[in-house]
Parts: structure tokens; C-alpha cells; sequence
């Protein structure tokens, strides 16, 4: 699920796993710092969305090929129209992620990311549930001109 | 398979737009889910396997001993913070005796130790006889008052004032309430020749 996670925020596998295998370093270092009433799985995957994006803003701008996705790649028969179109597509999904501002982008990354459920996110991050649900609804609502616009052309 | 799948009711609010993107976004995710390298997880042990054991600082490790016995932490938190004030307010209060000791040494005396034996028995001995019981007492009083340490030093001249106005006692003297004679004015005299 870290690795996943890591994948979805930067998009090419040897990142992912170069970005989990540091989040778990982290974790392992700062395992005092961590809250018995949150799930650790939820405190892992916040350290890992943190890393992630964190490397994402020190990348240079390069071509993606990775991006391109294993899966997509592994299908002979796929046109290769669309895996470049479904390959950009993603790549525009990430950037809009990461141009939203703290706290938008945790929840979202947490939320569609992570595959945590808000209550998962409420308790991870120590804030009231209600207070969750209005972060993903305000990110959601800053995605909307990035995606509406990408899905209109 | 999504772990959780996004519901419209997360958002609180009616917005199939904002419900189309989250769909968007767990679509996204959806496809992107291959597996990690099988190596990934060796990897990972033998980093975590080089680290240096985390420093855990004192206080995570006593709540951390606590929390396995059913103590909260933040109840640990209030306790300390009870504690911390208690012995704060007692440290403040010794230091405030010590200062004020320190004080009282290096001043010279206070008169108030010598005076203030002195006015305790004036007050206890001078009432003690009332002047409606007996006539005699009432010129004693102010004489027995007199003698006290706190005047017999220093005579002002209230004294010499009170001693010459208030006459002796003595067995001619008929001022007094039981007194007789030809004064009538008291209570208890009687006439002797005005009769007859």
C-alpha cells in the first residue's frame, strides 16, 4: 500500500520504491513520535505521502516516460494512441494533486492515495472529522478547473 | 480493488461535479496498481536492520510503559502538569520566607519587641475594679495606671495634669457617691440639720 501510494503521487516506479523504503526509514527513526490512538498504518502512509511529494518538488521537469505505467505497457494489444493519451492524462492528474496547497493535498493524497476512509484520515492527523471532510470538499472543489479543463480537450 | 470506495454522502454536500472528480481521481488510483518488486520488502529490513536503534526520549518511554498498564497519556500529562505547579508554588514560597529573613537580620531591631509587652497589663489590671461597685477604687485606677512601664520613663504632661486634678482619698472626703455631709449632691447623703 506505501509503495502504491508513493506510485500514484510521483509516477515512476524506482521512485516509489526509493520514496517507501525511506518512509519506512523515517518511521523507524521517529517511532517515538508516534500516537497510540492513531492506526500505523495511517501514520505510515502520511510519512510516505510527505516523502513523496517532497521528492516530487526537488524532480526536474524530464520527459515520463516511465509514467507510462507498467500495465499499460504490458498490453501488446493497446492502442498506442491511448496509452499516450491515458499516460498524460495521469501525469495531469498528479500535477494538479501537487499544486494544491497544505492541508487540500494531504487529504486528497490520503484519501484517493492511500485508500484511507476520512475517518482514518481524521484520526491519523489528529483532526476533527468534520474539519476532514471540509479539506477534501475545498480540494476537490481547487481540483475541478485543472481537471474540468484537461477533460474538455 | 479500492480499499475504500468513494461515497457521495463523504462530502456532506450534493455536487455531482465535485463527486465526478473524486470518481476521477479513484479511477486514477484504480490504475495504478501494480504490484511493488518482490525485493522491495528485503530491502527495506535490511535498511531498517543498519539503522541505529531510535532514540526514545524519557518521557515517551514512561508513557509508553504507562499506556500498556491502561493510563492514558494526557491523564499522565495533566499529573505532571499538577505536580510541576505544586512544587513550583512551594519553591516560590520558601524563597519568599528566606528573603524575608534575610531581611529581618540584617535590619537593626524592631522596637516592636520591647513595646509590645508593655501595654498587656495596663489594660488587665485598670478595668478589673469598676467605679459603680466601690467609691475608692475609681481614684486607684488612674494611680495604678500610672505606675506602668510605658510611662514611668517618660512623664508627659498629661500626668502631672490628671495627678493634680484628682484629689487623694481619704476619709473627710464626701465627693464620692456614698459620701454624706452637708453635700447633698451625692446619691447617698443625708441631711443633718436641716430638719426639725
Amino acid at each position: 500500500m506505501i509503495y502504491r501510494a508513493c506510485l500514484r503521487i510521483l509516477g515512476r516506479p524506482h521512485d516509489a520504491e526509493d520514496v517507501a523504503q525511506e518512509a519506512f526509514l523515517a518511521a523507524f527513526r521517529s517511532i517515538g513520535g508516534f500516537r497510540s490512538e492513531g492506526s500505523v498504518r495511517g501514520w505510515l502512509m502520511r510519512i510516505a505521502t510527505r516523502q513523496a511529494f517532497r521528492r516530487l518538488a526537488q524532480r526536474r521537469p524530464t520527459a515520463d516516460i516511465d509514467a507510462v505505467g507498467e500495465p499499460v505497457l504490458a498490453d501488446s494489444s493497446a492502442d498506442p494512441t491511448r496509452v499516450v493519451v491515458v499516460a498524460e492524462r495521469r501525469g495531469e492528474i498528479r500535477d494538479a494533486v501537487a499544486a494544491l496547497p497544505d492541508p487540500y493535498r494531504e487529504t486528497v493524497a490520503l484519501r484517493f492515495f492511500g485508500e484511507l476512509s476520512l475517518a482514518e484520515i481524521a484520526e491519523t492527523t489528529g483532526r476533527p472529522l468534520n474539519t476532514v471532510k471540509t479539506h477534501l470538499r475545498r480540494g476537490l472543489e481547487r481540483l475541478r478547473p485543472a481537471l474540468a479543463a484537461e477533460a474538455d480537450r | 480493488m479500492i480499499r475504500h470506495p468513494y461515497g457521495p454522502d463523504e462530502l456532506d454536500r450534493t455536487d455531482p461535479e465535485l463527486d465526478g472528480l473524486a470518481e476521477q481521481l479513484q479511477d486514477y488510483a484504480s490504475g495504478q496498481r501494480s504490484s511493488p518488486p518482490v525485493d522491495l520488502a528485503a530491502r527495506i529490513h535490511a535498511a531498517v536492520d543498519a539503522e541505529p536503534d531510535p532514540a526514545v526520549g524519557w518521557w515517551a518511554r514512561f508513557s509508553g510503559s504507562m499506556a500498556s498498564r491502561g493510563v492514558p497519556a494526557r491523564g499522565l500529562a495533566a499529573a505532571a502538569v499538577v505536580t510541576i505547579a505544586i512544587v513550583g508554588a512551594l519553591a516560590i514560597g520558601s524563597l519568599a520566607d528566606l528573603a524575608r529573613e534575610s531581611n529581618n537580620v540584617g535590619t537593626s531591631p524592631s522596637p516592636s519587641v520591647v513595646v509590645s509587652p508593655s501595654p498587656s497589663p495596663s489594660p488587665t489590671i485598670s478595668p478589673s475594679p469598676s467605679p459603680t461597685m466601690t467609691p475608692d477604687p475609681s481614684p486607684t485606677s488612674t494611680q495604678s495606671a500610672s505606675p506602668s512601664p510605658r510611662q514611668t520613663p517618660a512623664p508627659s504632661p498629661s500626668d502631672d495634669d490628671g495627678v493634680s486634678e484628682t484629689p487623694e482619698p481619704s476619709d473627710s472626703d464626701n465627693s464620692g457617691p456614698g459620701g454624706g455631709g452637708d453635700d447633698n449632691s451625692g446619691p447617698g447623703g443625708g441631711g443633718s440639720g436641716s430638719g426639725g
